[in-house]
């Protein structure tokens, strides 16, 4: 069963692959270190495609996602491997200066970041809903010349329940070796820091 | 049914069926994770295992002191070292960089701990250059260990394994091993690495890429 579960996540990934181009997009824009940056500019020389992570940011609280901040500890780590063959960003409705207090809190020092210019991306993404509530959300774009194409979207909800991206997080696999498997735990963002003071 | 959440303003009806079609896919393949799971904690209990010893910063170290408070499980990861060369596994080390960052969350629910055959210093010193900073890192006293994990061969050849212990009162039971290849090929502890699956959403997909130091 470990080797089908192999070989259909690969068949998965062909068939993604096997996408039609989706829709040309208008020049969304970023507020990255106080400058403006375009959709468009987050692409490298010679890196056709960008990965982008959408990080939950509730305003009435102040507060990120602990989920979205456990998926985003995994892909700090790895962030030098993914950007050898992709651009890879994380994005947020929160203003720039707490996204960046937020990384240094949780140590995210791998991590590009910008924060949206206004809703219209969230909601074109589907990364924040018509009254402004959030979602995670993780999207990829590819450069076709000047313009910039939709290529995936996905979501952590997959046909009304959640696992939607577990793929992107050890976490889940790590504890689904267990016998104890994951149960019905989530994270927080209280244990994480009560590990990192007894570290 | 297309989700609308998955497509973007201007999508055409060439897309949106295809993407629908890659959704159900997507849930079938969710639903076997889960599936595979479920079959992997109904394994029988495997064999109580020998009181096996560590290095820790210069401390001896037994495999049942590697169970903490009430955590009856333990995860190990076994980093490939090269003694000859003296020289750490990249792919090892890709795995593990992911691994640092999302420890505090695992250690919440199961022990988790990296051995390697390396000396303890070595990997000491190779964990402050990749900057692993949240994971426990211990070498192994001897080849026995390795060598009943499959982490090492006769002629003291390494390769990468995961492997889970259980405590089972004053006993140690293996639980399950998992290792890069598998039936022949690669890929077999992808699910343990967001690299690939980060890759395998882009048009570009992984393909023969490797990781370096």
């Amino acid at each position: 069963m470990e080797i089908d579960l192999r070989d259909r996540i690969e068949a998965v990934a062909a068939m993604r692959r096997d996408l039609p181009p989706g829709p040309v997009l208008p020049e969304y824009t970023f507020i990255e270190n106080g400058a403006p940056v375009r959709l468009s500019e987050l692409f490298a020389a010679g890196k056709p495609h960008l990965i982008l992570y959408h990080l939950m940011y509730w305003v009435q609280d102040d507060s990120f996602c602990p989920s979205c901040s456990m998926w985003i500890d995994g892909f700090n780590g790895i962030a030098p491997h993914v950007r050898q063959r992709a651009n890879f960003v994380i994005a947020s409705r929160a203003p720039f200066d707490r996204l960046q207090e937020w990384a240094a809190h949780r140590e995210w020092h791998r991590l590009r970041f910008i924060s949206d210019d206004g809703p219209a991306f969230a909601r074109d993404i589907a990364a924040e809903d018509a009254e402004g509530n959030p979602d995670s959300t993780i999207v990829v774009f590819e450069k076709e010349g000047d313009c910039v194409r939709h290529v995936y979207t996905a979501h952590p909800i997959l046909e009304h329940r959640g696992q939607g991206i577990d793929l992107l997080t050890p976490v889940y696999a790590l504890l689904d070796l267990t016998p104890a498997g994951r149960g019905d735990w989530d994270t927080s963002n209280e244990a994480f820091d009560v590990w990192m003071q007894a570290r | 049914m297309a989700d609308s959440s998955l497509l973007m303003p201007g999508t055409d009806e060439a897309y949106r069926a295809a993407r629908d079609r890659l959704r159900d896919a997507e849930i079938d393949l969710r639903d076997r994770i889960e599936a595979v799971a479920a079959m992997r904690r109904s394994l029988p209990p495997g064999p109580v295992v020998p009181d096996y010893t560590f290095t820790e910063h210069g401390n001896r170290v037994h495999l049942a002191e590697l169970f903490e408070g009430d955590k009856s499980e333990l995860i190990v990861y076994h980093l490939m070292y090269w003694a000859d060369d003296d020289e750490f596994c990249p792919m090892c080390s890709l795995w593990l960089d992911g691994l640092n960052g999302i420890a505090p969350h695992v250690t919440q629910r199961a022990n988790f701990v990296v051995a390697t055959r390396a000396p303890f210093d070595k990997l000491q010193t190779w964990a402050t250059h990749r900057g692993w900073n949240r994971l426990r890192l211990l070498s192994d006293d001897g080849p026995a260990f390795a060598r009943d994990i499959d982490a090492e061969d006769a002629d003291g050849r390494p390769d990468s394994t995961v492997a889970v212990f259980t405590k089972d009162g004053d006993q140690v039971r293996h639980f399950y091993t998992a290792h890069p290849m598998l039936d022949d090929r690669e890929r077999g502890i992808d699910l343990l690495c967001p690299v690939w699956h980060l890759f395998d959403l882009t048009p570009s997909g992984r393909g023969d890429w490797y990781g370096t130091n």
